[in-house]
């Protein structure tokens, strides 16, 4: 048995140190610190639908964990198992729900939301086949299962060189695809009508020709798939010059798919939404924002003690009066994310008060102008002294 | 018991050089961590005693000490390096020098009164012993690294990781988090993947021992095939621009993949010991 002694010693010594290592690790979970929300004014309901995705750092910034907390608590991304670890840890809680309502429909397709549109009895797809240089679209009835799949070929394809779909809306039975198509050195942003029941292309036409700088963006509400019967275009147009590349002027305007009407959007006086300096670290809150409502577009800046907007109404086409939150002048100096979601707008900021920090999260109704809920993440029995930082780069419902 | 005693003979024939990795490993990573705690500490007296800079403030520019801040160092790493490439090289060393020198070796193995898989069979255990082995070390020795941090440094200047809390922060730029998973069902998939390698790249070394010119194009066609049946799913993501499988799907679908790569190995190796293999 002697002359074995390495046949035995070496798997007893790799068993003993593995064994201990995780053994310990899976008891002892390191101890990151355990966080919750709790609710300081209104609706409790509101603090128990919120998922707030962050990270947890030291102040040295030695350690930085990934988390996801809601009410029922707080889970770290390093903790979850190896199963739990292989789906995204971030994935849009739209994906994540239509997989889990029909993996079978999601299967293969795009996992991004402005690709999906769900009526009240269809949920649709367009997305690129890069493959074929065609256009896929799947069509499941929500009530019967009965599903409809096609493949389209995209008129003028060798005209462009990229297809990127940006938004998908139905109405009725016609799917509009909003394209962002590449040539040379310019894009067409395109707009194409599916006929479902014909399973063609039966209108496609150019909504602008812009050179390949200028950006344009298709305002959407990234967890709202609704059916919408307008979308809210916005476009900076860039000019170069010999000291480099500027913003030579933005248009927003709204387009209407079954009338083809364009209405442009014209800012009110006291509102940009761009930085004097896009450089400058201290503009987050100089500048306005725009946030996508289901009916309304807010036009918003923030004051010393809160935010104010002009709502401008999507149907009627015209704004609104001016509105006001107030949240208080410390909420606004600590201020450190906004976080849209269609006509609410959750923020969270780190008040400090007496030295202590206070990691607030407030909830703001912009149709009725109110503050709904004021939250605040708490250590649980732990000091709330500023040595670590909470970085929070979403809130939403669950 | 006769793969126990080959065993035995495998780790045998290499323990010598595995004793020197082991001290190489230990000495240089001890020198790093002492060399590294030094350092620090002279620029902290430097800083504090000499140019007058308050603890508080030194910390705040500087930060603490820990055992992160082994990890850009050469003589920690070092170590490592020569010891994955010494391991690297002897997964072939481990047959061909079997049929070097004067009389063949390979010979009076394949004479032996056993199967002749369990040559192939404990071969591959003893590097897969050999691999563990220096990680467990490691894993010692980031325990003992800590310890010397603590003797050396005071706490107030010091950041104190555990082993996994060490590890979380590294996954990701370093190879320690490969190493050392952070949890033993990413441990069993590291080192699986890792031994269906061994498996794979030890076949391909039998077809080349067993049909020498030809061999070696069979034994790369052979470990082309092996990785592209592990990666099928994965090429076929590529090829369609689409991806069919869910996370979850995929990972079952990769773990069963992979035990037919392992299983193919043995079965191919156990034909051509039994039947093709030259002398």
């Amino acid at each position: 048995m002697k002359r074995y002694w390495k046949v035995i010693i070496l798997p007893i010594f790799i068993i003993i140190t593995f064994g201990v290592l995780y053994v310990h690790h899976a008891i002892a979970k390191n101890g990151l610190p355990e966080f919750e929300l709790v609710t300081v004014e209104g609706d409790k309901k509101i603090g128990e639908q919120l998922m707030i995705y962050g990270d947890y750092h030291t102040n040295n910034d030695s350690m930085w964990h990934s988390f996801r907390l809601t009410a029922d608590g707080i889970v770290y991304q390093r903790d979850l198992n190896f199963f739990e670890q292989y789906n995204n840890f971030f994935e849009s809680n739209v994906i994540q729900k239509l997989i889990e309502e029909d993996s079978g429909f999601m299967r293969g397709k795009t996992e991004e939301s402005n690709l999906f549109v769900d009526t009240d009895k269809q949920l649709a797809y367009v997305g690129p086949d890069f493959i074929h240089n065609q256009m896929e679209v799947d069509v499941q009835n929500k009530e019967s299962g009965d599903r409809t799949s096609f493949r389209l070929d995209i008129p003028e394809r060798s005209k462009y060189h990229q297809i990127y779909v940006e938004e998908v809306q139905m109405i009725e039975d016609t799917l509009y695809a909003v394209t962002i198509n590449y040539f040379g050195e310019n894009k067409d942003v395109m707009i194409y009508e599916i006929s479902i029941d014909e399973e063609k292309i039966i209108d496609h036409y150019p909504l602008m020709e812009l050179p390949f700088l200028d950006s344009v963006n298709v305002l959407s509400n990234d967890t709202d798939i609704g059916q919408k019967e307008q979308i809210v275009v916005s476009v900076d147009h860039i000019e170069v010059t010999s000291d480099g590349h500027h913003l030579a002027e933005s248009e927003y305007f709204t387009y209407h798919f079954e009338t083809k009407e364009s209405k442009p959007i014209t800012f009110p006086d006291d509102f940009t939404d761009k930085p004097e300096d896009p450089f400058g670290a201290e503009d987050y809150l100089s500048q306005g924002h725009i946030v996508t409502g289901k009916d309304n577009l807010y036009f918003i800046n923030f004051t010393p003690d809160g935010l104010t907007y002009y709502v401008y109404d999507l149907v009627q086409h015209k704004f609104e009066e001016e509105e006001s939150i107030t949240l208080g002048t410390s909420v606004l100096e600590g201020l450190y994310g906004i976080y849209p979601e269609g006509d609410s707008l959750y923020l969270y900021s780190q008040v400090n008060e007496n030295g202590i920090q206070f990691r607030k999260v407030f909830m703001v109704d912009l149709v009725n102008a109110e503050n709904l809920y004021e939250g605040e993440i708490r250590m649980v029995d732990g000091d709330e002294t500023n040595v670590y930082g909470l970085e929070i780069f979403r809130i939403q419902e669950r | 018991m006769n793969y126990i005693k080959l065993l035995n003979f495998e780790l045998s024939r290499f323990i010598k050089i595995y004793f020197v990795l082991i001290i190489i490993t230990i000495i240089s990573q001890l020198i790093s961590t002492y060399s590294v705690a030094k350092n620090y500490m002279n620029q902290f007296n430097l800083a504090v005693y000499r140019d007058g800079i308050s603890i508080e403030k030194y910390v705040e520019q500087f930060g603490q000490v820990s055992l992160m801040d082994l990890q850009h160092s050469g003589w920690f790493n070092l170590p490592i390096v020569i010891a994955a490439v010494t391991l690297l090289l002897y997964c072939f060393f481990i047959w061909y020098r079997d049929w070097l020198g004067k009389n063949t070796f390979i010979y009076r193995l394949l004479m032996l009164p056993t199967a002749r898989i369990n040559i192939y069979l404990s071969k591959a255990t003893a590097i897969f012993l050999m691999v563990l082995g220096l990680v467990a070390l490691q894993v010692i020795l980031l325990l003992i690294e800590g310890k010397i941090f603590k003797w050396m440094v005071p706490a107030n200047l010091r950041h104190d990781y555990s082993i996994m809390e060490y590890l979380a922060n590294t996954v990701g730029d370093l190879y320690l988090g490969v190493l050392i998973p952070m949890n033993f069902i990413q441990f069993l998939i590291h080192y699986g993947i890792g031994f269906m390698f061994v498996f794979v790249l030890f076949t391909s070394i039998l077809f080349e021992r067993c049909f020498k010119w030809k061999g070696i194009i069979f034994g790369v066609v052979y470990a082309l095939v092996s990785m592209s049946i592990f990666f099928i799913p994965f090429i076929l993501e590529i090829i369609f621009a689409k991806r069919y499988l869910y996370p979850m799907e995929l990972f079952v679908v990769e773990i069963v993949l992979g035990l037919i790569v392992t299983a193919m190995s043995i079965w191919i190796a156990h034909y051509l010991l039994n039947r093709k293999i030259t002398v």
